[in-house]
């Protein structure tokens, strides 16, 4: 083999062994960050379960009255008044989901929201504007069929510079136009206002 | 210097860089193979844990069931009572549910009303070195009062 044959044998080597190099290197780049399966099953199942197991539940301290029928009777105006002597049918609901959720969802980081159509009955925490994990539930009642939904909430969107979202400016803007800026706190969680100021200019 | 010695120098020059380049290269997978071997591990044990909370979720013998026929996602308090004394007061039925839970732990906490925490099995792995803890909201039946309270299962499984 003369000289230059060699020259060309090595240089065809390098060649390969850098293809080889580069080929290794985009297969790691392209490869997608697998889901985790967990975390995916346990959002999937949550959402299923907890709105299973809370219209099946009897409401003890409401005339032990079944969740379903609370929610029946908040629809078509409330008239069971609840051991207390004070709550209807529609605040015992409010203050009991809310309740229930901040001892599990809220306590492990979910981000969520409970909404029952034809009602007042709304409780959320966290921004739910980005995936969603839903479920939802038919009621007959008097006044129709009202739906009674959760949503398990993913990421939030992110910002331009990469920040996600805490506030939804849909809710901002709502509870600006309705006036109602200092129940953010309370209906969302502590600094909702403020996240609304300062990403969305709404509620300062 | 002479043109050989020159040619010799140039040789072991390239060789170290080659060697080099290999030692590199083979580091590099080595460290990517280990880490992708560790996510694989961590994933079994994620399936692990599922697949735990799926067979307790759906034990007939936890069940709540009507006419013979079961009621998905609601777990009867009085049967949960029982199994689990049955379960510590027998070895062998233990040694029968280790092969469906492993190394796990499963309670129910009663949250509403505020009610007490079930037991359903207990066989945590000495010397651990991590768990994995899987939450899942539950209808409890009470069979003497005929109400449905809401508990959270909780499913830890140990891993080595």
């Amino acid at each position: 083999m003369r000289k230059a044959q060699m020259e060309i044998m090595g240089l065809a080597i390098v060649i390969v062994l850098i293809m080889l190099g580069v080929l290794f290197v985009v297969q790691f780049m392209i490869q997608k960050p697998q889901k985790d399966i967990k975390a995916s099953y346990t959002d999937a199942q949550l959402a299923a379960n907890m709105l299973n197991a809370i219209l099946k539940a009897t409401a003890r301290d409401c005339n032990n009255q079944v969740i379903t029928t609370l929610f029946q009777d908040c629809a078509s105006g409330p008239t069971i008044i609840c051991n207390d002597g004070i709550n209807t049918s529609c605040t015992y609901l409010n203050y009991t989901i809310k309740d229930l959720f901040d001892k599990t969802l809220v306590k492990w980081r979910k981000k969520h929201r409970f909404t029952a159509s034809k009602t007042p009955v709304v409780v959320g925490w966290g921004d739910c504007s980005g995936e969603r994990e839903s479920k939802s539930s038919p009621i007959q009642t008097d006044v129709g069929t009202i739906i009674i939904r959760l949503d398990i909430c993913g990421e939030s969107p992110v910002t331009p510079s990469g920040v996600r979202f805490i506030s939804n400016l849909t809710v901002c803007k709502n509870y600006e136009a309705l006036g109602t800026c200092a129940n953010l706190d309370i209906d969302y969680f502590s600094g909702y206002r403020a996240a609304c100021c300062n990403e969305h200019n709404v509620c300062c | 210097m002479r043109r050989a010695q020159l040619k010799m120098g140039e040789t072991i020059a390239i060789m170290v860089v080659f060697f080099f380049l290999v030692v590199f290269g083979f580091s590099f997978y080595t460290r990517v193979q280990t880490s992708s071997f560790q996510q694989q591990y961590r994933r079994n044990i994620d399936l692990n844990a599922i697949q735990t909370v799926q067979k307790v979720s759906f034990l007939p013998e936890l069940q709540c069931s009507f006419r013979n026929v079961q009621v998905d996602n609601c777990l009867d308090i009085l049967k949960v009572e029982r199994f689990y004394r049955e379960l510590i007061n027998h070895n062998d039925m233990l040694n029968y549910y280790y092969d469906l839970f492993g190394f796990s732990n499963i309670t129910i906490k009663q949250i509403y009303p505020e009610g007490p925490t079930y037991y359903v099995y207990t066989k945590p792995l000495e010397n651990a070195s991590f768990s994995i803890s899987t939450y899942v909201p539950v209808s409890l039946y009470n069979a003497t009062s005929r109400e449905y309270y809401i508990g959270i299962m909780e499913v830890r499984v140990y891993a080595k």
